[in-house]
């Protein structure tokens, strides 16, 4: 998964991801961590995080 | 203990949690992992009158763009249902600094206020909240508390943390993003304006707020949508002449829960306030009033609960029960028009407002709405109570 430079910092990500793997640092940074499904199992995204996006700033590789 | 509560988030519900368990006496640390409270908004920035005196909030015009006399409501094929007020029944506020400003008050009340400073995990001993972990530049530390409030918005952390499932499903959040416009035509600019209709916004609506007589918040909310929300209200302004020609001041992106509040908002220790444990209206996506309000009542249960020196989940409960009984039936009305909403098709919107249009809402009785409603199918009749 990766985040682009539309990203807003929003948090409508964070919230909707069932695995809390994705993060709004302090420094206004999103970070996605290792509990993402794809990272974890190296299977298929789960891509809710795509579909919320309200700018279309997150991608799955 | 360092402190006796310890509120997570300095948004409009925190900084009402902190400010009155401070003016209650009370020690509390309020932090925000932001290096200024209210910014970056995430808002449409409308709320109303009565709200904001209701809890004491004096209007200042340093937070107060615009007053608001009612709206207009449009339907898909552009009826008009007129409902304005006589009296100002809301504001357009500038959220930037009104939310510093309820910080500021908290601050002022006697609450520790530290920005810059993120909750990273809660502290737990046998089952309950005892503090939390805190982040603060390269400074990680603990403080330990009674009480951690969870004011830490949609995509707070709290909750989860505590075992308390806040999190949304997809199809239950709303992708937002809104354009302050300056420069542009709008036919009243102290009226809001709401568009309804799949065409323009599939499972939300387009909002226009005015903050002054050529500016105002040009937004929209979408939901189950291939297309993304930016995508949709482009499209939007690019049809709306008058919008078309206005430059853009300010972009604000983000969600809303609209699946309606939670059935579990309390723990051991831990309680959620505002958009964390739903309090947003699943109808309107307005949510500012509610975390306030049910700001002021955690504030009073936690009060007790330290006067009682008893934090367990058994009596943070009625917390709970409080604000079920204040704000949850409202919300859970919302949440039933909003279904029901769901089901109309732009058709049928086109009718209801053909039906509504000339209707002088402000001067509509009990009786006579409820004999209006009756004149309505059953399925659009809730919808009809709704505005009335
Ligand atoms: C596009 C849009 C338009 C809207 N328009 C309206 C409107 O017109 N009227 C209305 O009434 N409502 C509106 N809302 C909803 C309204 O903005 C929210 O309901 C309201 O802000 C909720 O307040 P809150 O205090 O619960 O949360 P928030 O205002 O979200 O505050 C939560 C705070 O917690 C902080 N935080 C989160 N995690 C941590 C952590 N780990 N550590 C420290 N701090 C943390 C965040 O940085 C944030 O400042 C809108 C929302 C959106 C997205």
């Amino acid at each position: 998964m990766e985040i682009d430079y539309h990203c807003f910092y929003c948090g409508t990500c964070a919230n909707v991801c069932p695995k809390m793997a994705i993060e709004l640092l302090d420094s206004g940074v999103v970070e996605i961590n290792m509990d993402c499904e794809q990272h974890i199992h190296n299977e298929k995204r789960c891509g809710i995080c795509i579909k919320a996006c309200p700018v279309g700033a997150i991608h799955g590789l | 203990m360092d402190y006796d509560v310890v509120v997570v988030g300095a948004g409009p519900g925190g900084s009402m949690t902190a400010r009155t368990l401070a003016q209650e006496g009370a020690s509390v640390l309020m932090v925000e992992k932001r290096p200024e409270i209210g910014m970056p908004v995430r808002c449409g920035e409308g709320t109303g009158v009565a709200g904001l005196k209701e809890l004491g909030i004096t209007p200042h015009p340093k937070f107060i763009a615009q007053e608001i006399y009612g709206d207009y409501l449009y339907s898909p094929d552009g009826t008009k249902v007129d409902m304005r007020t006589e009296e100002p029944n809301g504001y357009c506020l500038e959220r930037r600094m009104f939310d510093k400003h309820l910080g500021i008050l908290a601050a002022k009340a006697g609450a520790v206020v530290r920005t810059r400073t993120t909750a990273t995990g809660l502290i737990t001993e046998n089952g309950t909240v005892k503090g939390v972990k805190l982040r603060h530049f390269d400074d990680e530390y603990d403080v330990k508390c009674n009480v951690v409030v969870g004011a830490d918005g949609i995509e707070g952390r709290v909750g989860r943390w505590a075992g308390i499932s806040n999190r949304t499903k997809l199809g239950e959040m709303t992708s937002n993003v809104q354009f302050e416009l300056v420069g542009i035509e709008m036919e009243e600019p102290n009226v809001l304006e709401f568009y309804l209709g799949g065409k323009y916004a599939p499972g939300g609506y387009v909002w226009i707020f005015p903050k002054g007589p050529d500016v105002a918040n040009v937004g929209l909310g979408i939901r189950k949508t291939k297309e993304t929300a930016l995508v949709y209200l482009k499209r939007f302004i690019a049809e709306h002449e008058n919008l078309a020609r206005g430059s853009v001041a300010s972009i604000v992106v983000g969600g809303v829960p609209v699946q309606g509040p939670l059935e579990e908002s309390v723990g051991n220790g831990v309680l959620l306030v505002g958009d964390s444990a739903r309090h947003v209206d699943p109808l309107t996506g307005g949510g500012i009033y509610n975390a306030m309000h049910c700001g002021t009542l955690a504030a009073g249960v936690i009060g007790e609960a330290l006067a009682a020196g008893n934090f367990s989940k058994e009596f943070l409960q009625k917390y709970h029960e409080l604000w079920w009984k204040e704000v949850g039936e409202g919300l859970m009305r919302s949440l039933r028009v909003k279904e029901i909403i769901e089901k109309l098709s732009d058709d049928d919107l086109n009718k209801i407002a053909k039906f509504m249009q000339g209707m002088k809402f402000g001067e509509i009785d009990i009786k006579e709405a409820s004999s209006i409603v009756t004149q309505f199918p059953p399925e659009f009749a809730e919808f009809v109570q709704s505005l009335l």
